[in-house]
């Protein structure tokens, strides 16, 4: 048992091979595929190795308070076929019955389906079994865990640290069986019964809760490596806080606050957590968050009720659905537990279609920038209609043990690759709307304004990589960018061009009857960017794209903001769109209540998400020279946060050329 | 002309002019010629075209009444119910006549209003705006009269009669002090400023070190700056505390 075998890479996450390149396909931890997983070579059944697993895993025993390990020597096969990743399971569905209370009872196991359920149920029991066996030898210390497994069995959870417990065994076995970017949920709501009870008992203060929530941080930061995706820090491993309910009043509690300050004070890269906002965010919550973003974390990232609930709703979702709605790993809305919407399924490049309009089109017959436009928008639509073909001809694993943790399955008697949720929509992410806005505007001067030369001059421009033209590269580059600007031909144009993909992919349906969604933010600026050629920005082949919605131009952080408010998220685009913006600490903390004020202001302004990095150029600077003496700085990535020592060169330089232009000194 | 009205910038989210978050536009034209200026593009009442790294442009924009409000205007959201517009420059009261639809059409609407002034204005002008004006932030210079006609080509006797109708009126909120050792930070200065800021008590006093960070700007235009010699920020606190001591509401800041 146990040996080795083949090496294998895991499926890259969220890609359609030939839609982005090959560069981000490159996973962190290689993955051991153990024999006992086939039956002289063929692959044996879900239900087999779902029960090898939780028989064979190796338990490791912790220093601390919780129970939690993942063996990554023998992790569930999940290359072949279209996984299930970047999901938030319904965790909680554990707390209020125990694993038996979980199964279907034997007179209504009516088709495979729910035999797969119940052996995972069944299995997970056998799991905890030998947990609870390990623990003997460790007498007294561990009394207390081993009641708690005991209790997980076939009892609802009674305490609040007994029911973090229970909800990191289920985030365990989701490890263990391969899903990439695991959510974490909603868990003030979820545990907030148990934190009161408790309170009321006296059997619990607030600051002992601040200790098991941080060590609920510290063990969630554990297999960091093994946990991250694409690149370190990588993990999706998100907390959800603070919500609107139906009646939009805004829901938090004392554990909203603790869930934050415990992060502060543990100071890692992740786990994270977001922040929901409306209007009615108390003032204190706010201020909570920034004093913890302000201390570089850059979290809790903020998500804007007012602006993402009625377009959730009006896209179809159930009201009351909606409100509990989290995000994918980075800000795709995602119904937290009732949706297995792959929000990540690939990315739209929207620099694409006016590179395929110069290659391919007879450029002499575009006469006004307003023909330009139009032809651009015909070929956009066709690279959509590609992405539609690709995605319809996707099918879903098997997957018996999300299906328990995701609702309706069990009512349906239905897998969640059968259509078990209630959701299961595909999402599309892009990159470049910045660098192509700017790039339109350009060659608008260029070409039709100033008449400087002709779109054939543009191509051939672009083509060679400005080759020779070194001094106009750098005149577009230094013009400031328009993308980010609230003016209204600018907010005109990027919605026009978003209204037009809204159109096209309105008519996709998965196999499953899902619904496509697209946002503004990508994570694959940099990657999908890396073979690309030239643009008309200014960009250098190869070079980054701009990052979700940004502009290091504007002179102040509410013009990005008043610009993100004013975007059209309606029909089906509002799979994420995040404002992202580079802040030194000396402004936020110099400016203390202003800055709040601001918070506050951008919330009524309505932007859709927002997440800060606040950090100043010179401590960048100073960390890419040595990295020793910054080893725990903290920014953020897509929608993630990371080591700074542990990013590609690359990143670190995009990084430092944003924060010195923010400080207006590039 | 009259309605137009000429900007050099409109800068949004200012947190320094006023009280809450602001947005602030600058006005182009002053009445006086400090040699300090780190505004060089405000001094003169008409656009200027300048060339910087090799790129041609205007300093100065007209606007209409009608098209400042929708600009200041898109940051409403973010004012709250203490910030607003401030209007700063050159000097912003010489726009007055010009700015006036600007100001009635804003308050009408409730936004709070500042002006960032040297009050080297006339009175009939000054008056006008206390109309509409809630906050007035008024530099304080040199208070000698006859080397702040020298230096600033300033009448002194004027800006006190302003200081003090603006004093009368409670709308003055704060003084400003740039400092520089030849001139606002020397001994004589330093005492006349004591004896001008006990006259008023009870309004805040900031100061701060006059920098070069406008050269570019001037090198833009093709002048050469005046070499600043920038304070140490101990000299500033120390003057600072000996206002303090003198029970005045003085803190140094950095601009
Ligand atoms: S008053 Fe202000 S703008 Fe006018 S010259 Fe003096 S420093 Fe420059």
């Amino acid at each position: 048992m146990r040996e080795p075998a083949a090496v294998q890479t895991g499926q890259p996450a969220g890609t359609i091979t030939g839609i982005i390149p090959e560069g981000r396909m490159k996973m962190i931890s290689k993955r051991i595929i153990p024999d006992d997983f086939k039956d002289n070579g063929i692959d044996k059944s879900y239900d087999e190795v779902f029960a090898l697993i939780c028989q064979n895993i190796r338990i490791q025993i912790p220093e601390g308070r919780f129970v939690y390990f993942v063996d990554a020597e023998y992790v569930m096969d999940t290359t072949k076929g279209y996984r299930y990743e970047n999901l938030t399971p319904a965790c909680d569905k554990i707390l209020h019955r125990g694993l038996k209370g979980l199964k279907y009872p034997e007179a209504e196991v009516a088709n495979d389906f729910c035999r797969s359920y119940n052996t995972v149920l069944d299995q997970l029991i056998v799991l905890a079994d030998r947990i609870i066996e390990a623990l003997e030898p460790c007498g007294s210390r561990m009394e207390q865990q081993k009641f708690w497994f005991e209790r997980l069995k076939d009892r609802p959870a009674e305490g609040f640290a007994e029911a973090v417990q229970r909800m990191l065994f289920i985030n365990q076995i989701f490890w263990q069986t391969d899903h990439r970017l695991t959510g974490l949920g909603a868990w003030d709501s979820y545990l907030l019964e148990y934190y009161q009870k408790e309170i009321e008992r006296g059997s619990l203060d607030r600051k002992e809760a601040l200790e098991i929530l941080k060590d609920l941080y510290r063990t969630l930061h554990e297999n960091y490596t093994y946990k991250s995706n694409v690149m370190l820090g990588d993990t999706g491993q998100i907390f959800v806080l603070g919500r609107s309910n139906e009646q939009g009043n805004y829901i938090c509690s004392d554990l909203t606050y603790l869930f934050i300050e415990a992060m502060k004070e543990v100071q890692q890269s992740e786990p994270k957590c977001l922040l929901r906002v409306s209007r009615n965010t108390p003032g204190d919550l706010i201020e909570t968050a920034l004093e913890s973003i302000a201390t570089g974390l850059g979290a809790p990232l903020l998500a804007n009720d007012d602006v993402i609930l009625p377009e959730l709703i009006r896209f179809g979702v159930d009201k009351r659905d909606a409100c509990g709605y989290g995000t994918s790993a980075c800000w795709e809305p995602l119904i937290i537990g009732k949706s297995t919407s792959l929000n990540n399924m690939t990315v739209l490049n929207y620099l694409k279609a006016l590179d395929n309009l110069l290659k391919r089109e007879r450029l002499e017959e575009i006469r006004t920038f307003e023909e330009l436009v139009e032809r651009y928008l015909v070929y956009l639509r066709r690279n959509l209609r590609a992405v539609k073909r690709v995605l319809s001809g996707y099918r879903f694993q098997y997957n018996p043990l999300l299906s328990v943790f995701t609702e309706d399955c069990y009512e349906k008697k239905m897998d969640v690759s059968q259509g078990g949720a209630r959701y299961h929509h595909v999402g599309i992410t892009s990159v470049a709307m910045g660098n192509l806005i700017d790039a339109l505007w350009n060659i608008r001067e260029f070409v039709f304004e100033s008449h400087r030369g002709t779109l054939y001059d543009v191509k051939k421009i672009l083509i060679e990589n400005f080759a020779g033209r070194e001094e106009l590269r750098e005149e577009l580059k230094g013009r400031a960018s328009r993308f980010g600007t609230d003016e209204e031909e600018v907010l005109n144009l990027v919605n026009r061009i978003t209204a037009c993909v809204s159109e096209e992919i309105e008519d996709f349906r998965s196999y499953l009857g899902g619904r496509m969604k697209i946002g503004l933010s990508g994570s694959a600026y940099m990657d999908a960017a890396r073979n690309f050629g030239a643009s008309f920005d200014g960009r250098r082949a190869g070079e980054p794209f701009t990052v979700h919605i940004s502009n290091e131009d504007n002179d102040g952080f509410t013009e990005i903001v008043s610009f993100a408010s004013q975007l059209e998220y309606g029909s089906n685009r509002f799979n994420g769109n995040v404002v992202d913006f580079m802040v030194s600490p000396d402004f936020i903390h110099h400016n203390w209540e202003k800055y709040v004020e601001f918070l506050k202001g951008c919330i009524r302004k309505g932007f859709f998400e927002m997440q800060m990095n606040v950090v100043g150029s010179r401590t960048l600077l100073e960390a890419r020279e040595n990295p020793d003496k910054f080893p725990n700085l903290i920014v953020r990535v897509w929608g993630f946060s990371a080591y700074f020592r542990d990013l590609p060169e690359e990143y670190k330089d995009v990084l430092i050329e944003r924060a010195l232009k923010n400080e207006g000194l590039a | 002309m009259k309605n137009r009205i000429i900007i050099t910038n409109i800068q949004r989210m200012c947190f320094h002019d006023g009280p809450g978050i602001r947005t602030t536009v600058f006005l182009k034209g002053c009445t006086l010629r400090c040699p300090w200026c780190s505004n060089p593009e405000n001094l003169s009442p008409l656009p200027e075209d300048y060339e910087k790294d090799g790129i041609h442009g205007v300093y100065g924009r007209e606007y209409t009444a009608d098209e400042l409000v929708k600009m200041v205007l898109k940051d409403r959201d973010f004012w709250g119910t203490e910030g607003g517009v401030t209007f700063s420059g050159g000097e912003a009261l010489m726009q007055t006549e010009a700015l006036e639809d600007v100001f009635r059409e804003l308050k009408n609407r409730g936004v709070h209003l500042a002006v960032e002034t040297a009050l080297f204005v006339p009175e009939g002008l000054l008056e006008k705006a206390m109309s509409y004006i809630d906050d007035f932030i008024v530099d304080v210079k040199i208070l000698e009269s006859s080397l702040c006609r020298e230096v600033l080509g300033g009448n002194l006797e004027l800006y006190l009669r302003n200081v003090s109708r603006l004093y009368e009126s409670g709308r003055l909120k704060l003084f400003r002090v740039p400092c520089c050792r030849e001139y606002t930070f020397s001994e004589r200065n330093r005492e006349l400023l004591m004896s001008f800021f006990q006259k008023y008590t009870g309004i805040p006093v900031q100061i701060f070190a006059i920098h070069s960070l406008g050269e570019k700007k001037y090198q833009s235009l093709g002048r050469a700056m005046w070499k600043v010699e920038e304070l140490g920020w101990e000299a500033l606190e120390t003057y600072c505390r000996e206002l303090q001591q003198a029970g005045i509401l003085a803190e140094v800041i950095r601009i």
